[in-house]
């Protein structure tokens, strides 16, 4: 247990108190960036988009880094919640004015639809054991896809649904990425994340200490199917456009290689790639013909000789970076004066 | 009735198509247990070797030239792909091959993007098309063609598996690997072996599969190949047989949902079809059932 | 009172019984060794009496409730918990964590407590820790605790198994083969380990072994099967005299 905080200099070294404010720095760089109209329309898209990727990775995390299922119809989930955001956001527009409360309806609306939808893909798909899930949960992306072309009075098919508000701006985007993120490490950290984890590394030993894997599994595969609807949510009122083909079976294996490379069961990690892999691309414009190829090619090549992704299943921890620095100059200190004995 | 045979007809060509192509994927799954999801880009690519040996040379190779060479450079290429990129992970995590196979059938595409351009070639026929009249029925040249070479090389396939040494290897291989190599069975020359059989039967399916709709495009075997799978989990995955059966019978379930429903939802009932195969009967039709001792 | 009442247990696997009306009643605190040679259906016996397996015929009693049909899990609530021949554990998790695993369904706190790290929360927790910590105290691990389990040696595991077993609270423990692998010295503290087990957790054991003086060293009772048959029962001396168990070890 922490001790209890007495005093200022207890709090400044108090990991939370170092993480919250980290946040909050880093939300207010960015925000006066923007601002001081310092970063172009162009930049604050592409921040937007590398947070609804952080969602939709770290959700896809649970069920995929921390449970340990191939899930590969995650973009299946992020189209039933954009969808669904989209058409109550349309509906709502002329009667509710403030953005943030439109988006906040609308998202629990899409949370709550892509969570049942989960549950009612996993409730059975959980029976089937790894590629099995995997295949069942790609056939499953690929149904609902279909779904969205085809009931076209609803969703415009595959013409695809104009006129969403375009209200994603950075600061909503921003909070809720970190509410979710925030939720999903406190809930691993929880005995409901740890039975998660343990059935990840052997769901006979899970079962023989008493945990319940069918419920278990369960609660991972929608917690991540209602977060991802959120992140549909985001990717909606971002565009103001929605078509089918956004969410086809290459959005979800870009999800899942988000994942893999941050490294399965890292939130951090999934973080850090949402960076990387958003950006990369736009930078490699010039390669533009190359630049999946070198995707797909670092996805091999990582799993060749990196399978665990950049970060393992370890958590990047500021305050963890902080001791690694005071041993680093303590070990450079004490070669320092070994080096002056001589 | 009438429009019923000609269906029947049309799935029997469909699905000589995805019976070809789930051979691959149920071979590859029997010896080594991964789905190989690049298999649906070897078929793609097997389509543009087969362009490439029937316009690009100055002279006019004879048609079932054209198919031989091409099937053998798929084979060449599925050798390549599992020696280069499986290999190191036949103990490695389940998960981690089978992304790697993703990334594989990714690299795949966008190397033949890289090569051909995104902008479909159209194939032409490489065969007369005219039509035979077969009991008043008009049957084009070319699903003759398509049902019946199919069923020839399954055939030679067959014989090859039950009957050959290599073939008893193989499934020996697929049914124990530490008692075959006990047995002096060299398995990374089985393994081989299998990705080269199951990769030019693949790239078959892929040269009729272009003719049938006339173009090739770097995306092509994405969908074919999806299904092609089902159609292997649906025949029971790991089981020669299996494959072909299932491989007509998505055949013919899609053909007919084309013309008695409506061709808008033909993918949306064949995944449903398979959510359901899984959930009922994960093992398939001629599949088995196995549990994990403790 | 008998805390374990097995009746006529059986399964078949195809054409092969590998368990054939197996019948056994274990007592509080009693130590009962289950021995017979490679294949004799020992383990299987266990898979039956912690779920894993549904017996094609025959009952189970755990404190009087029946067991059949009830999944592994709801089978820990009711007072057993197991081991495995090859180790199971949570490998890429801490030792602390592997215990607390087990202790998941002694804590109390909900999906919501988790998020808003409640007092609940924060009591449940520290409690945890401090149980496991007692619990890998008594089991040498507790310098451990933070490392991953797979990072310990072969008999360190075999003994968070174990602790790990009895983290889930349990009346009966089954334990499978717990000194395959270990060296004599080894087998030797676990002989001890399990003697302390029994006395400071008051459970009753049932264990499966094949190490001879560990058996005949620690156990009150032993049934010994072959093809799934018992074919003898009574304390060591009277199985060490025994034909037919000198019979099936030795082969006609
Ligand atoms: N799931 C299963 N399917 C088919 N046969 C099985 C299964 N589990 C066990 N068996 C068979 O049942 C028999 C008993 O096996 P079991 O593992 O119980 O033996 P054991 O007494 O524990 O042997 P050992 O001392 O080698 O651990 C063996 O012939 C085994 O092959
Ligand atoms: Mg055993």
């Amino acid at each position: 247990m922490r001790a209890k905080i007495k005093n200022i200099k207890d709090l400044l070294i108090d990991p939370r108190f170092i993480n919250y404010t980290i946040i909050v720095t880093i939300f207010l760089v960015m925000f006066s960036l923007i601002q001081f109209e310092l970063v172009n329309r162009y930049i604050y898209n592409l921040l937007v988009m590398v947070l609804i990727m952080i969602v939709m990775s770290t959700s896809l995390n649970i069920a995929t880094g921390f449970l340990g299922e191939l899930v590969l119809g995650h973009a299946g989930f992020m189209g039933i919640g954009a969808y669904t955001a989209a058409i109550i956001g349309i509906a709502l527009r002329p009667y509710i004015e403030v953005d943030l409360l439109l988006f906040v309806v609308s998202a629990i609306a899409a949370m709550i639809l892509a969570g049942t939808a989960g549950l009612l893909v996993g409730t059975p798909a959980l029976r089937l054991r790894g590629d099995y899930l995997g295949i069942m949960t790609l056939g499953f992306g690929e149904i609902v896809r279909n779904l969205i072309t085809n009931l076209d009075t609803v969703t415009n098919g595959a013409q695809g649904l104009a006129g969403i508000p375009r209200i994603m701006t950075f600061p909503i985007a921003f909070w809720t990425t970190v509410l979710i993120v925030t939720t999903i490490f406190l809930f691993m950290n929880s005995r409901h994340g740890r039975a998660i984890l343990s059935i990840r590394e052997d769901e006979i030993a899970s079962e023989s200490v008493g945990i319940n894997i069918t419920r278990y599994k369960l609660l991972a595969f929608v917690l991540a199917s209602m977060f991802a609807g959120v992140g549909g949510a985001m990717f909606a009122f971002k565009e103001g456009f929605l078509a089918p083909v956004s969410f086809n079976f290459l959005k979800s294996v870009e999800i899942f290689v988000i994942v893999v490379l941050g490294g399965m069961g890292s939130l951090s990690g999934s973080i850090v790639s949402s960076i990387v892999l958003v950006f990369l691309p736009e930078y490699l414009r010039d390669f533009k013909e190359y630049r999946y190829l070198l995707y797909s090619a670092i996805l091999v090549i990582t799993m060749l000789y990196r399978p665990k992704g950049l970060m393992g299943t370890k958590e990047f921890d500021f305050t963890q970076l902080k001791n690694k620095i005071t041993t680093f100059t303590k070990r450079l200190k004490a070669r320092f004066s070994k080096g002056s004995d001589r | 009735m009438e429009l019923f045979i000609r269906q029947l007809i049309n799935g029997l060509n469909t699905g000589s198509i995805y019976a070809l192509v789930a051979i691959g994927y149920t071979m590859v799954y029997g010896i080594i247990k991964l789905i190989n999801f690049a298999h649906g880009e070897i078929m793609m690519f097997g389509a543009y070797f087969a362009f490439l040996f029937a316009f690009s040379l100055s002279f006019q190779l004879p048609f079932i030239l054209v198919i031989v060479l091409s099937m053998f450079f798929a084979a060449l290429l599925g050798i390549l792909i599992e020696r280069v990129a499986y290999k190191k992970l036949r103990k490695a995590p389940r998960i981690s091959a089978l992304i790697t196979a993703i990334g594989m059938s990714l690299f795949l595409q966008h190397l033949a993007q890289l090569i051909f351009g995104a902008t479909p070639y159209v194939m032409k026929q490489l065969v007369d098309t005219t039509p035979v009249t077969i009991f008043n029925f008009d049957i084009s040249r070319l699903t003759l063609l398509t049902i019946g070479l199919s069923i020839f090389f399954m055939i030679l396939l067959s014989l090859f598996v039950y009957k050959t040494k290599p073939g008893k290897a193989m499934r020996a291989v697929s049914q124990d690997k530490e008692a075959a190599v006990l047995m002096g069975i060299n398995v990374d020359n089985i393994i081989s072996l299998t990705f080269a059989i199951g990769s030019a039967l693949g790239a078959l399916g892929g040269i009729f599969y272009a003719m049938t709709y006339s173009q090739i495009y770097p995306t092509m075997g994405v969908l074919p190949g999806l299904k092609a799978f089902i159609a292997a989990v649906f025949g029971g995955i790991g089981s020669i047989g299996g494959a072909m059966i299932g491989g007509y019978l998505i055949g013919i379930i899609e053909t007919m949902t084309k013309a008695y429903i409506s061709s808008k939802w033909v993918d949306v009932i064949v995944f449903g079809l398979l959510i359901v195969i899984l959930l009922f009967k994960p093992s398939g039709i001629l599949g088995k059932n196995r549990k994990e001792k403790v | 009172m008998s805390i374990l009442e097995v009746k006529d247990l059986s399964i078949q696997f195809g054409g092969l019984k590998a368990v054939d009306h197996f019948n056994l009643s274990v007592d509080h605190n009693e130590l009962v060794g289950l021995i017979g040679p490679n294949g004799a259906g020992k383990t299987t016996i266990f898979n039956l009496l912690t779920g894993v397996y549904t017996p094609t015929e025959g009952s189970i009693y755990l404190n009087d409730v029946s067991t059949i049909g009830k999944r592994p899990s709801d089978i820990v609530l009711l007072g057993s918990s197991r081991t495995f021949q090859n180790i199971r554990l949570f490998k890429n998790m801490t030792v602390l964590d592997n215990i607390k695993v087990a202790y998941h369904n002694r804590m109390d706190y909900n999906f919501v407590s988790s998020i808003f790290k409640t007092k609940k929360y924060k009591i449940e927790e520290a409690r945890a820790n401090e149980i496991a910590k007692e619990l890998l105290e008594v089991f040498d691990l507790l310098e451990f605790k933070d490392h991953l389990a797979k990072n310990l040696p072969y008999g360190k595991q075999r003994k968070l198994e174990i602790a790990r077993a009895l983290a889930t609270n349990p009346q009966i423990l089954l334990l499978d083969e717990p000194a395959a692998g270990m060296n004599p010295q080894e087998t030797e503290e676990l002989m001890a380990t399990i003697k302390l087990i029994k006395n400071q957790f008051n459970v009753s054991i049932l264990l499966i072994e094949h190490d001879m003086k560990l058996v005949m060293g620690i156990c009150e009772r032993i049934v010994v099967i072959d093809y799934g048959k018992i074919i003898a029962k009574g304390n060591p001396k009277e199985i060490r005299t025994n034909k037919d168990v000198i019979k099936a070890y030795l082969g006609e």
